[in-house]
């Protein structure tokens, strides 16, 4: 196991190499990195100066190396579009976006699992023909449209829920310490601080959660009943085990193998998802950020999203594979 | 003996049992038609019909306004030729990024399985670095790269989505590699390219298939919500960026602005979804009779 473990880890090292050259060789493909440090009203000299001073007249891969060195020191520039540096923007805006992503995922997980094992085992019952309605229409619906068409009645119309994280009046600035909102209140021990926290992140997340939850639910219904027709299902049945058991123990467990694979590629579903709910929420993550960065040509962001990314999604496929192993007895390392 | 025409018979009975794959057919051939007549039910704008109109002097008209069935946005754009007409840019950009993609994949993969060695370990290693990032992400980096457009949107989809055909190509590859017909036609002395098209990829099909019509849907969302977060250009007939205008009146009660376009948008990925499933289920020899 713990071989596997470290064979895994090694084996990030090549496709983070490979984003990192992606990364740094993408300025050069959109602009001239130079330009960033330079104004209008300078003479040829100066410009000449400011590529020296800043290394862009070194060969390729010395400045590549230069790059990873900066990388490595946390020295990763600063960002139009967050009017700060990236380092600092990172702090406040990474968490929000862990916490938005880990409600949806645990609200995708719960109600995804359970409804796919609802529907299998009511197999053409109404009850499986509504699960599987609502999770065909989770899959197909835009996210960013209902998300939108929720903000237009829920906020606009009915002015029961709130957009951004927080109500500024209940949050002093100097009371985030983590930028987790939900961890926070409970380190201040307040609990309009706690009911405001998830009020703001309520929807969202509910939005999110749902969209994930669709393609989870698919999953689970489709693997419970291809295992329904296995022989060893029939034995147990036979020897006269109760339906439960049978259900929990013998089908449940198995039907969970292939789904936390999903439930590991639903998490970049559900990054990707996040660009757009924080768009339309006016959510201060990452993904509101990387959008902004876009619009900008903020080269600084782009690049530290990306392999921010990269990274949360290899660890993440990481603990799916180790995951993988602890609940598959048939994988053994 | 077995007549051709019973594997037809045997896939149309499964068709006509599979009566939700019907409606999704019935859903995707109304979007076609529309598309198709668009210029007939609508007066196409001039020079560009993908452009829609402005109209200041009927902005936000409700649905139902004489001459806007549908109403108009905040620039006066009428909201039902630009379904219409988003209609086409979602059938021709979806059915090319998902034909491209599935193509580009398969290429991929016939060659990484058949050439095992240090070929098919830097394809796949290639492979698994785009893989390992959400796709709508990648896209969006190369959105950044190659500006604002359909075109740029379509590219990076591509770019991006022809991973997941590769690797099943290549393990389908590699599964009918061990066959013995494949070493008898080998030993017959056959050229590499025919036993890779001939013999080899007919077997990677139906997989393929089964992918690329289930891709369908998500291309379309992945499309629209490009283009939502700002690398269309404005003001164009389609869905995505129709509604990106409508975001920018929240509030105001304007709801056709937004969830007509967005209803367009659900109606047809999930009549993608459902041809998906069933084609899934018809091709699928696994889930065949359950």
């Amino acid at each position: 196991m713990k071989a596997y473990i470290v064979k895994s880890l090694l084996s990030m090292v090549p496709v983070l190499f490979g984003l990192s050259v992606f990364v740094f060789l993408l300025t050069y493909v959109v602009s001239d990195p130079a330009v960033m440090y330079m104004t209008k009203d300078m003479t040829p000299e100066e410009v000449v100066a400011i590529r020296v001073k800043y290394g862009f007249n070194q060969p390729l891969h010395i400045q590549y190396l230069r790059f990873l060195r900066a990388l490595s020191r946390g020295d990763l520039g600063y960002s139009k579009s967050a009017r700060d540096y990236v380092s600092h923007a990172i702090l406040k805006k990474l968490p929000a976006t862990l916490e938005m992503a880990t409600l949806s995922l645990v609200i995708a997980v719960v109600f995804g699992i359970q409804a796919g094992m609802i529907s299998a085992i009511h197999r053409n019952k109404p009850i499986d023909h509504i699960t599987r309605i609502v999770a065909l229409a989770g899959v197909s619906t835009p996210i960013f449209w209902l998300a939108l068409m929720l903000l237009m009645l829920l906020y606009a119309q009915l002015r029961i829920i709130p957009i951004g994280r927080c109500d500024p009046s209940i949050w002093p600035l100097e009371e985030h310490h983590t930028n987790l909102y939900l961890l926070d209140a409970v380190i201040n021990g307040s609990w309009r601080q706690f009911a405001d926290a998830l009020h703001h992140l309520i929807t969202p997340c509910l939005v999110l959660g749902y969209f994930c939850m669709s393609t989870i639910s698919r999953m689970m219904r489709s693997c419970m009943l291809e295992i329904a027709n296995m022989d060893y299902i029939t034995t147990a049945r036979a020897k006269g085990l109760p339906e439960k058991i049978v259900v929990r123990k013998h089908m449940r467990k198995n039907a969970l193998i292939p789904v936390v694979t999903v439930i590991g590629l639903t998490f970049g579903a559900l990054l990707a998802g996040s660009v757009l709910t924080e768009t339309v929420f006016r959510w201060p993550g990452l993904g509101a950020w990387a959008v902004a960065a876009i619009k900008d040509n903020d080269l600084a962001a782009i690049m530290i999203y990306i392999l921010l990314i990269a990274l949360i999604y290899s660890v993440v496929n990481l603990v799916v594979d180790i995951v993988y192993g602890l609940i598959n007895p048939r994988v053994r390392y | 003996m077995k007549r051709p025409t019973d594997n037809l018979l045997a896939y149309l009975r499964i068709l006509w049992r599979n009566k939700l794959m019907g409606v999704g057919l019935v859903i995707m051939l109304a979007f076609i038609f529309i598309a198709l007549v668009a210029p007939l039910i609508t007066t196409p704008n001039r020079p560009n019909p993908y452009q829609l109109r402005r109209d200041w002097s009927c902005i936000l008209a409700p649905p139902g306004t004489p001459g806007h069935v549908f109403g108009t946005d905040d620039r006066g754009s009428d909201i039902f030729y630009g379904i219409i007409w988003g209609a086409r840019t979602s059938i021709k950009y979806g059915l090319l990024i998902c034909i491209s993609q599935s193509i580009l994949g398969a290429l991929v993969g016939l060659i990484a399985g058949y050439y095992q060695g240090i070929v098919g370990i830097t394809l796949m290693r290639i492979t698994d670095m785009f893989l390992s990032l959400p796709r709508l992400i990648l896209a969006m980096a190369f959105g950044a790269i190659f500006g604002i457009s359909l075109q740029s949107i379509a590219f990076s989809l591509i770019l991006t989505g022809w991973t997941r055909p590769a690797r099943i190509t290549r393990s389908a590859v590699i599964g009918v590699q061990a066959e013995q017909y494949v070493e008898a036609i080998k030993a017959l002395g056959a050229s590499s390219t025919r036993i890779l098209f001939r013999h080899v990829l007919p077997n990677a099909l139906s997989p393929l298939i089964i992918q690329a019509t289930m891709d369908l849907g998500a291309i379309i969302l992945s499309i629209s919500g490009l283009a939502f977060i700002g690398l269309a250009p404005a003001g164009i007939a389609e869905w995505g960026s129709m509604i990106a205008i409508a975001q920018a009146r929240l509030v105001g009660g304007y709801w056709w602005t937004a969830a007509l376009p967005g209803i367009a948008i659900f109606l047809f990925v999930l009549g993608a979804n459902l041809v998906g499933d069933g084609v899934r289920d018809v091709l699928d020899p696994k889930l065949r009779g359950s």
